[in-house]
């Protein structure tokens, strides 16, 4: 479950040719990362 | 002011690692898209986030391996390359000026990716990127 306002930031992941598009949402307690659209890390704090 | 430079900024908690750049590349053909506000305000706000935990948690700069290679390269091109310069006997003055622009170059490489440990409070103005957002170089 993501908090609705939060911050929301759209980055590329480089690769060694071209990059992938990387979603990080700045969640209260943790950071949600989605890369291409797949399930990814959650980095709680 | 464009800039022109790629920053990343890598995350990493219990062997998960995640790496953003603010340069998006989709591949030959396509311009490259720096995007150096929404990177810098990212990084400000997970820094921020991070704050109240900033005795667990290591801010560092730099890059370890690549850092070893440019040192290596810059002491390995500072013992050899005088050896060469004899090859540049008609053209010394040439061969001076490589050399040194060679190895100022390595040494300016390497003092930016050491890595060092920073405040998350005061992140230092070299580990962001200034300026707008850019269309950059065409790949």
């Amino acid at each position: 479950m993501v908090t609705v306002d939060a911050p929301t930031y759209e980055f590329h992941q480089p690769k060694l040719w071209g990059s992938l598009v990387v979603r990080c949402t700045l969640d209260d307690g943790a950071l949600i990362v989605v890369v291409d659209g797949n399930p990814s890390p959650r980095f709680s704090y | 002011m464009m800039q022109v430079r790629d920053f990343r900024c890598r995350v990493t908690a219990r062997g998960q690692v995640v790496e953003i750049t603010n340069r998006s590349d989709r591949g030959v053909g396509h311009r490259f898209q720096y995007q150096n506000q929404a990177f810098s305000s990212f990084v400000r706000e997970l820094h921020q986030r991070l704050l109240p935990f900033q005795k667990s948690v290591q801010f560092r700069s730099g890059h370890a391996w690549y850092f070893r290679l440019a040192a290596a390269a810059g002491a390995l091109t500072a013992v050899i390359a005088p050896f060469r310069l004899a090859s540049y006997e008609d053209h010394l003055a040439f061969g001076i000026a490589t050399y040194l622009s060679a190895v100022i170059g390595l040494w300016v490489t390497a003092a930016r990716l050491r890595p060092r440990n920073y405040p998350p409070k005061d992140i230092p103005a070299t580990l962001l990127p200034a300026g707008e957002d850019h269309g950059g170089v065409v790949a």
